[in-house]
């Protein structure tokens, strides 16, 4: 009887010890996988800063290769006007401070408007619209982006002011057309972009703003697509570098909201408070 | 016996075919558990008077374009047009989420049901609560519920085997 007992409590502390030992194990599992989870969240966070969320998570899942597409986006340009003065004026730690902060206002009020920084280009950056995910609406966000750096760069500028530094004035040049999206670099170092004569337009159309005096230019393959309530202007045709025929821009005068205060107050409906 | 259920799945059949909005849609999930439950969440939003049927149709309509599902847009439109919505005028809402026959509150919905679209969480809580400041607690929780609806319906219309 003794010895059956004996039997029994052996085996009970046996699977005891089994049963603590699993859960041991389970507790160190769960840890090991946590820390992994947290390692490879931080991991994806460090690849963000190099290119678009989106385009790391599929790097994650599908591999480099896979992404290249073709797609019809909108490229934004935007330079600042008069750069190799300001580097010359201001002592180098004073002038990355000032581009520091152009370079957030614009990248934020590009967020805040669905699009993507893809390459910061000297005192340049090269925004895509659409090129990441479709996006029927990437013409009316990148003139609102455009406007939004108006407004961020009239903030800014009253900032430099107060610190004794000169106002910075940009270019803003706005294309829609094809191009190839993806990874593109050689087999060591490779960025996310986009490849394609838009861009080069995007470009030059930024570059006629000092030509216009204007600081947001469109092209017509813009206009097409854009929200008729924004307010433009349209620029007389110029011959452009590269392009055959000369090329027809508009100004953006205002936003949406504008045109529509404008008909509110023409329509007697609005109250000036 | 429940992993195996799982694993195989059950067959389930609609109790009555659906009849309301999407039934088109519906339909073709017919053996699959999410048939019905999608038939039953489909017909409450419908009926919830908290958001007109012509702006939960945009919003459903805005989700179905800028994921580019025309299964799913086109069964929207039919479901627009029942409402007495012009095609053309859709088109014209669509393309810029605003225009004939939609004011500012119902251009703010569908401005957010754009946002929902590709899943950013810091963005769609940040213009959730800016949603937040115009519309009555109900009207917010059925637009909450509108989006994420619509935005699975369309999801699950990419499953479906291609149409002939």
């Amino acid at each position: 009887m003794n010895h059956a007992y004996s039997l029994l409590l052996i085996v009970l502390a046996a699977a005891a010890g089994l049963f603590f030992w699993q859960q041991h194990r389970l507790r160190m599992l769960r840890a090991r996988v946590e820390t992994s989870a947290v390692e490879l969240q931080r991991l994806q966070q460090s690849c963000a800063l190099l290119a678009p969320a989106g385009v790391v998570e599929r790097l994650f899942s599908d591999g480099a290769e896979s992404i290249a597409e073709h797609k019809v986006f909108t490229a934004m340009f935007t330079d600042l006007v008069g750069y190799t003065a300001l580097a010359e004026r201001l002592d180098p730690k004073t002038l990355a401070g000032v581009l520091n902060g152009y370079f957030q206002l614009v990248s934020d009020s590009v967020t805040e408007h669905r699009g993507r920084v893809g390459t910061f280009l000297g005192d340049g950056i090269l925004i895509f619209f659409g090129a990441l995910e479709p996006n029927p609406w990437q013409c009316d966000d990148a003139v609102q982006a455009a406007l939004a750096i108006r407004a961020a760069l009239d903030r800014y500028n009253a900032e430099l002011e107060v610190a004794g530094l000169p106002r910075i004035a940009i270019g803003v040049g706005i294309h829609r057309g094809p191009g190839l999206a993806g990874l593109i670099g050689s087999r060591d170092r490779r960025e996310y972009t986009v490849v394609g004569p838009t861009l080069n337009l995007a470009a030059r159309v930024q570059a006629l703003t000092r030509e216009h005096g204007r600081d947001i230019l469109l092209t017509e393959s813009v206009r097409e697509q854009l929200d008729p309530r924004f307010e433009l202007m349209p620029m007389p045709a110029v011959p452009v570098k590269g392009i055959g025929e000369p090329v027809v821009t508009y100004a953006v005068v205002g936003g949406r909201e504008g045109r529509a205060r404008i008909k509110e107050e023409k329509a007697g409906l609005r109250i000036e408070g | 016996m429940i992993r195996g259920m799982r694993k195989h799945g059950q067959r389930a059949s609609f109790a009555r075919p659906p009849e309301g909005p999407f039934a088109g849609l519906l339909l073709q999930f017919e053996g699959s558990p999410i048939g019905p439950a999608l038939a039953s969440a489909l017909d409450d939003l419908w009926a919830s008077p908290i958001l007109s049927r012509h702006c939960k149709a945009l919003m459903f309509a805005v989700i179905g374009h800028g994921l580019g599902c025309h299964r799913f847009s086109d069964e929207v439109a039919r479901v627009l047009e029942a409402e007495g919505q012009a095609p053309a005028d859709t088109e014209k809402i669509l393309a810029h989420l605003g225009g004939p026959g939609v004011d500012a509150d119902e251009s703010a919905l569908l401005a957010f049901a754009r946002d929902t679209i590709w899943y950013e969480p810091s963005q769609i809580q940040r213009r959730a609560r800016e949603l937040r400041k115009r519309l009555s607690v109900a009207q917010f929780v059925e637009a909450l519920g509108v989006v994420a609806l619509a935005n699975s319906v369309c999801r699950l219309c990419a499953a479906l085997p291609r149409q002939p």
